[in-house]
């Protein structure tokens, strides 16, 4: 049941149970503070004044004591006068009195304070009549009688004020009670609370914290963002990072479906321009042989001669051209052996020594030591070496210099050739290996294309770095085969 | 009595048998041509007898040099001389040493007609023919 709950309707239900929880506890207690104080305030003023009252009621009954006696010894009226003003002071009290009580059973005790004090006060009246007749002896017996009554009324007095102290006591208990139900409450809410914080702390952790935290390592996956301690932070900054990957490889994507569009329809145009090639190479070849045969036996002019040659030189670079693009429209066939590179570079070095000098070009290795061994096919691996090196020689009109670096770095054996030529620019550079690209007047285009062609089919790569005026790099990279 | 050698010109371009044949016919040889594969072993299987073949392998009829198998197979002693680009031709089956190789060039007649000459001088040597 609990699980079916989708996690953002169970972090609502606790939050929400948290805060009515805290909201109504506060309630509570200021429910409470309100009605301890309006409880207090009442008990105060009420049961005080009651209780005062009360006492006044019996200092009022107490103070009419002795009066009546001092009349019989000195036969004073003032005594009987000043009897009348405490009797007054009584009633009076005894109305204050009765005016605040309110429970059945001070009604009751008052009405037997009244009723006694009554018959009290008629029977004193008759002892002072006696007293004022001359009969003491009659007065005298009475007066013992009303003189007990007197104790009487005095004890009901004490009692109603003991019934007033009970009553305050009565009201303390109960609030005392209401402190100890509101205590239970109050601990019960407490531990709610705490327990629904843990369950809160615990979804938190294990369902928001926990994922966001594993998700943020998880797309970390360059392990760069490093981990800051904020997951919600860590995490944008990670997603962040994914839509920018996520852009790239959508623009590689692009880019490689364009690419691969472009490389199936050169395949068919290669394949196409392959098959015309290879008709034209027969009647060129037929061309070439009766040209041949023609300047066996011509006897020109010298006008005629420069026109003959000039047809032979153009066939002969036509051929040229068409022998290339068949020779690079056909896969090579590698016969792949283990061996160093630094070997071909040697042999390459020793096969273009004429060469070089004819160029006017230096060469020269560094080489610490020969490369490791790679799989590679050494006289194809030569073949793109020369080209590269014949496409250096070429752009270096007037001389220069090609420094042959060589090194192994991981897992891969390098060779970078620079020359001291002219540079490539920029719009230049993105085309070095396009095949039939060629910024020389007799070239074909298709050395550079072939050497990328061959180190691409050993499983290497051929990159090009170059600024115009500041020579050019070509370096070629192989795997070096692991012992 | 001496006779005079017969030698089978193939190829697929007209003008380039027409030129051999011109050329080789100057130099005494009885010439046979041959435009596809199919002509080659009619020429094979004539009564008539041919002492060499100047052969480009690149014919319309045939597919990876099977003419090659085929003579080989059918006459293994017949001297033949491939006539081609180096980068058509696959070498000679079995390392056969009745096939040799001339490149295709504007100039390759003489080379072409040093190598028959050389084929069928040794072979007039040991009684074969000759021009």
């Amino acid at each position: 049941m609990w699980y079916r709950i989708s996690l953002r309707v169970r972090i609502y239900l606790i939050l929400a149970l948290l805060v009515c929880i805290t909201a109504s506890g506060g309630m509570i207690m200021v429910w409470y503070t309100y009605r301890m104080e309006g409880l207090l305030s009442g008990i105060v003023a009420q049961n005080m004044a009651t209780l005062q009252s009360a006492v006044a009621l019996e200092t009022a009954l107490a103070n009419q004591k002795g009066f009546v006696s001092y009349y019989f010894l000195d036969g004073d009226p003032d005594w009987l006068r000043q009897l009348g003003e405490y009797r007054q002071i009584f009633k009076q009290r005894l109305r204050e009195v009765r005016s605040l009580v309110e429970s059945p059973e001070e009604e009751r005790a008052l009405d037997s304070i009244e009723s006694g004090y009554e018959e009290y006060i008629r029977l004193k009246d008759e002892v002072i009549g006696y007293y004022r007749s001359g009969d003491r002896t009659t007065g005298a017996k009475l007066h013992n009688k009303v003189r007990d009554r007197f104790f009487i009324l005095l004890d009901r007095c004490e009692r109603f004020k003991q019934l007033n102290v009970e009553n305050m006591r009565a009201v303390q208990a109960r609030s005392h009670e209401q402190a100890q139900q509101l205590r239970v409450s109050a601990v019960i809410a407490i531990v709610a609370v705490l327990l629904l914080g843990v369950i809160l702390a615990f979804i938190l952790i294990h369902h928001i914290l926990g994922p966001l935290r594993r998700l943020a390592l998880e797309t970390d996956r360059k392990g760069v963002t490093g981990d800051s301690g904020n997951e919600v932070k860590t995490l944008s900054q990670r997603v962040r990072g994914l839509m920018a990957d996520m852009d790239h490889t959508h623009f590689e994507l692009a880019r490689s479906r364009e690419t691969l569009l472009q490389a199936e329809k050169m395949a068919v145009v290669g394949r196409l321009a392959a098959g015309m090639a290879h008709s034209i190479r027969n009647p060129l070849t037929s061309v070439k042989m009766r040209l041949f045969s023609l300047g066996r036996t011509l006897n020109l002019s010298r006008d005629q001669q420069d026109d003959f040659e000039v047809i032979s030189e153009e066939i002969r670079h036509v051929d040229t051209i068409v022998e290339n693009f068949l020779e690079f429209s056909r896969p090579p066939k590698l016969t792949m052996q283990q061996m160093s590179p630094s070997t071909v570079v040697d042999s390459v070095h020793q096969l273009l020594r004429h060469r070089l000098t004819s160029y006017e070009v230096d060469l020269k290795i560094e080489r610490d030591r020969p490369l490791p061994g790679v799989q590679a096919d050494p006289e194809q691996l030569k073949e793109a070496l020369v080209n590269i090196i014949e496409n250096a020689c070429e752009a270096m009109k007037g001389g220069g210099s090609i420094v042959i670096h060589e090194r192994a770095a991981e897992g891969r054996a390098i060779v970078t050739l620079t020359d001291t030529g002219p540079g490539i620019s920029e719009s230049v550079l993105e085309k070095v290996f396009d095949p039939f690209f060629t910024t020389k007047e007799e070239g074909t285009g298709l050395g550079l294309s072939i050497a990328f062609r061959i180190v691409e089919e050993h499983g290497g790569r051929l990159d090009v770095s170059s600024r115009e005026g500041q020579g050019t790099t070509f370096t070629l990279t192989l795997p070096i085969v692991q012992p | 009595m001496k006779r005079q050698a017969t030698i089978l010109i193939a190829d697929r371009n007209p003008h380039v048998r027409a030129f051999l044949a011109r050329e080789m016919k100057v130099e005494g040889f009885r010439i046979r041509l041959a435009k596809n594969c199919r002509e080659i072993l009619d020429w094979v299987y004539h009564t008539e007898p041919l002492d060499l073949i100047i052969l480009d392998p690149d014919l319309p009829d045939d597919e990876g040099q099977k003419i090659l198998l085929k003579l080989y197979d059918r006459i293994p002693t017949i001297p033949v001389v491939v006539h081609s680009w180096s980068s058509d031709y696959a070498g000679p089956p079995d390392d056969s040493e009745s096939v040799s190789f001339v490149k295709k060039e504007g100039n390759s007649i003489e080379a072409l007609k040093r190598t028959v000459f050389n084929i069928i001088e040794g072979n007039r040597k040991t009684g074969l023919a000759g021009p």
